[in-house]
């Protein structure tokens, strides 16, 4: 008897009684069990380091690039001019929008 | 339940059993070879370590297919002398975990292969379980003598598989795979049941031999050899396969219509067939393996080792 059924003997009376042979087979089957979810959480793993890798984000349009200055610029969609892409003139923030009674 | 007398517990070695490690073993070669050729004929190139798990994928999907089929088969498995020391059959697994197994494995199979490639890789190795584990297993089986006919296109769809995880899409050539895998399997596959329709009628699997007799049977096999073989040189014409495939196709094919016609002329699988009648069923059976591995070998030899000469042209 091993130290692992020791440890319960008489606390579950109803339990059946497990084998050496058994208690064997569950085990190593269990082990086989955790190495392939081990195997499976790095192949996931794998298989996102090189999507990511070899995506290039910036291109998305998603995120920034830097310019010349390290200022973040944001590239625009193929086609679309910085007209077109401009916010709407009532969206424009109120210190860049030319006022109609300014005297100047 | 158990063929045994004795209780035995299942060891890892059981559970690969589960999987159908030698039909594995196939499946995967011939993926490769649909990989290996979509590369060398298209150009597109894929992630050496995604090519590899996208052939994972294939193999834990076909090994997800064979313990789906052993769960549903464990009844006549158990009736099968051939069978009948299978995990099931023996009580090492209980069925209830084979098909636990099997349906894990499918859903982690075309989950692996939708990342490592994309969707429609991952849709055919989909289709390609259901149709080994519901459509031949459940339903062909056992109820048509043309279920190995049928049922074949299950094994034939791992090159377009892997084709499609390296271009997306499946061209011509693809289904040519498809069509060699799909024409050789009932020669192959009656080969052996000329050998063995004692036990599927015993099982009342409709075999071809059981329900029409072995003389039918070796006139299906002939006419599927002489189907096949012409068939296996149209990746020739395509461009697909250069000289090195021709060649091997070609001469290949000839012995195994030589094959073919021999076990057409003899008993084998008749009552009063004799032992070289029955050897010769045999080594039909064991050649015809040999013939599809040396086929898709010389396939992937000439895509993988730059040997591809087109006749007409380099």
């Amino acid at each position: 008897m091993t130290n692992e059924q020791d440890k319960y003997q008489g606390q579950f009376a109803d339990a059946p009684a497990v084998s050496q042979e058994e208690l064997r087979a569950r085990n190593s089957r269990n082990r086989w069990l955790g190495i392939a979810l081990a195997v499976f959480v790095i192949l996931v793993g794998v298989i996102t380091f090189i999507r990511l890798s070899s995506s290039d984000l910036s291109e998305s349009g998603f995120y920034y690039n830097m310019d010349d200055r390290g200022e973040r610029v944001q590239e625009l969609p193929t086609g679309m001019t910085p007209e077109q892409a401009a916010p709407p003139p009532n969206l424009t923030p109120a210190d860049e929008t030319p006022s109609e009674e300014d005297p100047s | 339940m158990s063929a045994t007398s004795e209780k035995r517990y299942a060891t890892a070695g059981d559970y690969v059993q589960l999987l159908k490690p030698r039909i594995m073993m196939l499946v995967v070669f011939t993926a490769i070879a649909g990989l290996v050729a979509a590369v060398g004929v298209t150009g597109v190139s894929i992630n050496p370590i995604m090519a590899a798990i996208a052939t994972l994928a294939i193999a834990l999907g076909s090994g997800a297919a064979g313990a789906i089929n052993m769960w549903y088969d464990a009844d006549i498995d158990q009736i099968m002398s051939r069978t009948s020391t299978r995990p099931i059959p023996s009580g090492a697994v209980p069925k209830e975990e084979a098909l636990a197994m099997g349906l894990i494995m499918s859903g982690v199979s075309v989950m692996l292969m939708w990342l490592a490639s994309n969707w429609l890789a991952a849709a055919l190795l989909a289709f390609s379980i259901f149709y080994y584990g519901v459509i031949y297993t459940m339903w062909l089986k056992r109820s048509t003598p043309q279920n190995i006919v049928i049922g074949g296109g299950a094994g034939a769809f791992p090159p377009v598989i892997g084709w499609a995880a390296v271009t997306g899409n499946t061209p011509v050539d693809a289904w040519i795979l498809f069509a060699i895998i799909f024409f050789w399997t009932p020669p192959h596959f009656w080969a052996l049941s000329l050998l063995a329709h004692g036990e599927y009628e015993k099982a009342g699997v409709p075999m071809l031999p059981v329900t029409h007799g072995a003389k039918v049977t070796r006139n299906q096999i002939l006419f599927y050899t002489i189907l096949l073989v012409p068939l296996a040189l149209l990746p020739v014409l395509t461009g697909l396969g250069g000289w090195i495939y021709g060649a091997t196709a070609l001469a290949l094919g000839l012995v195994f219509l030589g094959y073919a016609v021999r076990v057409w002329r003899s008993n084998a699988g008749d009552a009063e067939a004799s032992g070289a009648d029955m050897k010769l069923a045999r080594g039909m059976f064991f050649f015809s393996i040999l013939y599809l591995f040396l086929v898709f070998a010389a396939l992937i030899l000439e895509h993988a080792a730059g040997l591809h000469f087109v006749i007409g042209g380099v």
